[in-house]
């Protein structure tokens, strides 16, 4: 399983007074079961990035491979580009439009032309994947749950073309503290169970903290940072300087070394935060 | 591809004519498409043409924006013009099979055909110079002096900003719907009419349940501010004619009176047909 963009621009409405420069010579490689996330600014690319990597969008100038493949060059590449590459929308229930729910996560598999025992296999796995009881659910119209249950709905639906990369478009924003996170742990279980490459777009520096392996900070339409989180995050004020920032355990830890507790300012996580100072109350160092 | 749509698309430039006051451009190209039909000789139409290319000229636009919405008739101009070469009646030049091609086909087709171009010219460089808001702003108030109209005026103008505003909005959600539905395996363009009238069904359906959701929370929102009508309503800013405005009901009178005139050129008896 690899992704390659090389070179990849994109202009909107080439030609016009309303011309855009949305992407510029982006360059990325995947090539092995990452949890990767994309972080940046509203308008610095990010979405538009996504849409390049299964063939949504085309480049106006650059090249992109999955598993060796040009999949800019024909249709038939694309179209088998898109069940290779899962993408979820933001607010991704907005595309629900079946009467069962079942009926809405086989639309995929139905356009891969799928038998119906393979194609009722792929719902109900799917369907337990994001945390939906399948003989609870299956007959029910998507209309009536809740916003989260739809969004898992709309994100089964793109599980069940069983991707080998699934990309989600900020899968959390507009949903209630226990939504997120059913949402997330779904995501981080189908990664550690299922061996799936996730890429995830947020604005939420905590998510991306607590699971990515790689962050890809994009400004301005191109790739300013492409590292693991420690090293991102140790650069805080580069974060700051285009409207982001580190998550919030990175500038407790830095505030307490600055007032002499002997902790490691590089630590982001609520847990390795835990760890740390419970190594620092063992030793001493803290008058409780 | 809901990006070739161009009729009625505003191009943003600093031009005199943009900064004429909506109500001009309204009524100028009313009087303009009236006017191209008083015209009946080559006299008549140069009349108009020039009007139009010092329009075009001032209004600071590009040539190939103009010639864009010509494009989006052309099947309508051919139709025209094939009707009118073969149906009418005249001194016949030659036969295709059944078909008769007379003196007075070709010209009136000819006329025909400038006359439609230079309607939808004409018509586009008043979209494309004024904004949708400014121009619904200005057909509310040309619509209130319009009598019997005036009970509506307002009424109308508000369905029409709120239509105009939420075009591009549909047409994004359509496209990120279309392309949701892309990434699962949809395919638009491949199979028969049959199956593609089908495949339209998971774009329809969410678009319009978001129509709907949104039309509701925009009223809501409208009443949460008070918004009852145009009754005793006030506004922001007050349409004002300034000189410009002046020079341009000046410049469509002369165009009137030129056109109009150009008509008795023939019984003047100097020939320009």
């Amino acid at each position: 399983m690899s992704l390659k963009l090389l070179h990849v621009s994109h202009i909107y409405a080439k030609d016009t007074p309303f011309e855009f420069a949305a992407l510029k010579d982006i360059n990325i490689s995947i090539d092995k079961t990452e949890f990767i996330a994309i972080i940046g600014h509203t308008g610095s690319g990010k979405s538009t990035l996504v849409q390049h990597m299964n063939g949504l969008l085309l480049p106006t100038s650059g090249t992109v491979f999955i598993d060796d493949v040009d999949i800019t060059q024909n249709k038939t590449d694309r179209f088998n580009a898109r069940r290779k590459v899962g993408l979820v929308f933001q607010y991704a229930e907005h595309q629900l439009f079946e009467e069962t729910i079942f009926k809405d996560i086989a639309f995929g598999p139905k356009n891969l032309k799928l038998t119906n025992e393979e194609i009722e296999m792929r719902v109900s796995e799917a369907m337990e994947l994001v945390g939906l009881n399948y003989e609870e659910y299956k007959d029910r119209s998507p209309f009536d749950i809740s916003g989260g249950q739809m969004r898992r709905v709309a994100i089964a639906g793109v599980l069940s073309m069983k991707p080998d990369i699934i990309i989600l478009d900020e899968p959390t924003a507009g949903l209630d503290p226990l939504g997120k996170k059913e949402i997330l742990n779904s995501i981080y279980q189908l990664y550690k169970t299922h061996n799936i490459t996730v890429i995830l777009v947020s604005h939420n520096m905590e998510e991306v903290a607590q699971m990515a392996e790689r962050i890809i900070v994009m400004r301005q339409g191109g790739i300013i940072m492409d590292a693991a989180p420690a090293k991102v995050f140790s650069q805080a004020e580069k974060l700051e300087e285009i409207g982001l920032r580190a998550p919030d355990i990175s500038y407790l830890m830095k505030e307490l070394k600055k007032h002499g507790l002997d902790v490691d300012d590089k630590i982001f996580t609520l847990y390795g935060a835990n760890e740390e100072l419970l190594k620092l109350y063992k030793r001493g160092g803290i008058n409780v | 591809m809901f990006k070739d749509i161009t009729i009625g698309q505003y191009y943003p430039a600093n031009s005199p004519i943009h900064d004429l006051d909506p109500r001009t451009k309204i009524v100028y190209t009313f009087v303009y498409i009236i006017v191209l039909f008083f015209a009946n000789n080559i006299a008549g139409y140069a009349i108009a043409l020039l009007f139009l290319a010092l329009l075009i000229y001032l209004s600071n636009i590009p040539l190939k924006f103009v010639f864009k919405s010509v494009k989006a008739i052309i099947i309508i101009i051919l139709i025209t013009v094939i009707l009118n070469v073969f149906v009418t009646p005249g001194y016949i030049l030659f036969k295709i099979g059944p078909l008769k091609v007379t003196d007075a086909g070709l010209i009136n087709a000819a006329f025909m055909a400038v006359r439609l171009i230079m309607l939808i010219i004409g018509t586009s460089i008043m979209t494309l110079t004024t904004s949708p808001i400014s121009l619904t702003d200005g057909m509310e108030y040309c619509m209130r002096r319009i009598p019997g109209m005036r009970a509506y005026a307002h009424e109308l103008a508000m369905m029409m900003t709120i239509a105009l505003r939420f075009i591009p909005t549909l047409m994004e959600e359509a496209d990120k719907i279309m392309k949701a539905q892309k990434a699962r395996g949809a395919d638009f363009e491949t199979g028969g009419i049959f199956k593609k009238a089908k495949s339209v069904v998971p774009i329809l359906v969410p678009l319009f349940i978001g129509s709907f959701k949104r039309a509701d929370e925009l009223a809501m929102a409208m009443e949460a501010r008070c918004y009852r009508g145009g009754e005793g309503r006030t506004r922001l800013n007050e349409l004002t004619y300034q000189k410009g405005d002046t020079v341009a009901y000046i410049v469509t009178a002369v165009m009137t009176a030129m056109i109009i005139a150009s008509r008795f050129l023939l019984l003047l008896n100097i020939p320009m047909k």
